[in-house]
């Protein structure tokens, strides 16, 4: 069957937002027992917290303590 | 909206009106990619809402999702270094209805770039729990620890970065057309991210960059419906 051309991207959006309302919505994060020493990171570089550092390998551990919290993975 | 309190927060103004105008600035040709990139967003968007997906649960898989997990956990690059992630901060940092973000950085091998800061952030996207856009928004330097680069070479890196080669594919495609959909708001942000630096400094403030008291330096909400009803309020039309 030949799909219905759409001439204006204004007529997608009621069928957009009716496939969204179907899906289920995604859980919520889970809380991370590290968050509370990652926030104090953030006010105090010295501590040992880095919610999203670089996930090296060679630096696992140091990853969760440095101070930039949404810096890519290396 | 008034210039010097949207300069000072950061917040770009919403609404319609505001998107038309920003908009209006484009040329014709400007909005019809535009346009074009709106439909790639919906039709990324749709195929993973047919099989019961959506871009988190594709980005996520059957992980738990935990608060600063990176997903993926090694994040997504793609060939040219390109690359990006997901993640959720505590929910006391997120903002109303926001389920988590991408970070979208590009690469960037400009000499002075320091060896491991061969990075810069492109922009941050937020997302519904359906995984909607909901917000763009800047990081300041500490926050991602990046080569940092004025609002102009931001911009420009943004155009050369390309997502879809990196892996989970459908994720990356997704967010290629989303950015690109989103372009004006994005530029947008950069730009006033600069220019509330230069407005908190002439106030005072010192050493901006590394001031653990600010992350967000600049954002925009936006949402698919308003961007194309202001498209079509400007007369562009799908080719």
């Amino acid at each position: 069957m030949a799909k219905t051309r759409i001439i204006k991207l204004s007529q997608a959006l009621p069928a957009l937002a009716l496939a969204a309302a179907v899906v289920a919505p995604m859980p919520q994060a889970l809380s991370s027992l590290s968050a509370t020493g990652i926030a104090q990171a953030a006010g105090n570089p010295c501590a040992p917290s880095n919610p999203c550092a670089p996930s090296k390998k060679m630096d696992k551990k140091m990853n969760k303590k440095s101070s930039n919290p949404c810096a890519p993975s290396k | 909206m008034n210039q010097s309190t949207s300069l000072l927060s950061g917040h770009a103004p919403g609404g319609r009106r505001f998107v038309v105008d920003l908009l209006r600035e484009l040329t014709v040709q400007e909005r019809s990619d535009l346009y074009a990139a709106g439909l790639r967003a919906l039709d990324a968007t749709q195929s993973l809402l047919k099989k019961g997906k959506t871009v988190i649960s594709e980005i996520i898989g059957p992980s738990a999702y935990v608060e600063w997990e990176h997903y993926p956990k090694r994040d997504a690059k793609s060939r040219d270094g390109a690359l990006f992630y997901y993640h959720a901060h505590a929910a006391t940092q997120r903002m109303a209805g926001e389920h988590g973000h991408f970070h979208v950085f590009a690469a960037n091998d400009r000499a002075a770039c320091p060896s491991d800061q061969r990075y810069t952030h492109i922009a941050g996207l937020s997302v519904d729990d359906r995984g909607m856009p909901l917000r763009v928004f800047t990081t300041n330097q500490w926050v991602t620890a990046e080569c940092w680069e004025d609002a102009d070479r931001v911009c420009a890196l943004a155009r050369q970065t390309e997502l879809k080669h990196a892996r989970p594919h459908k994720v990356g495609q997704w967010l290629d057309a989303v950015l690109a959909f989103f372009r004006p708001q994005i530029d947008h942000v950069v730009h006033l991210r600069d220019a509330r630096i230069k407005a908190l400094e002439q106030r005072g403030r010192a050493h901006l960059l590394e001031d653990r008291r600010t992350h967000i330096l600049s954002q925009c909400r936006i949402d698919f419906s308003t961007q194309i009803l202001a498209l079509e309020e400007l007369g562009v039309q799908a080719p």
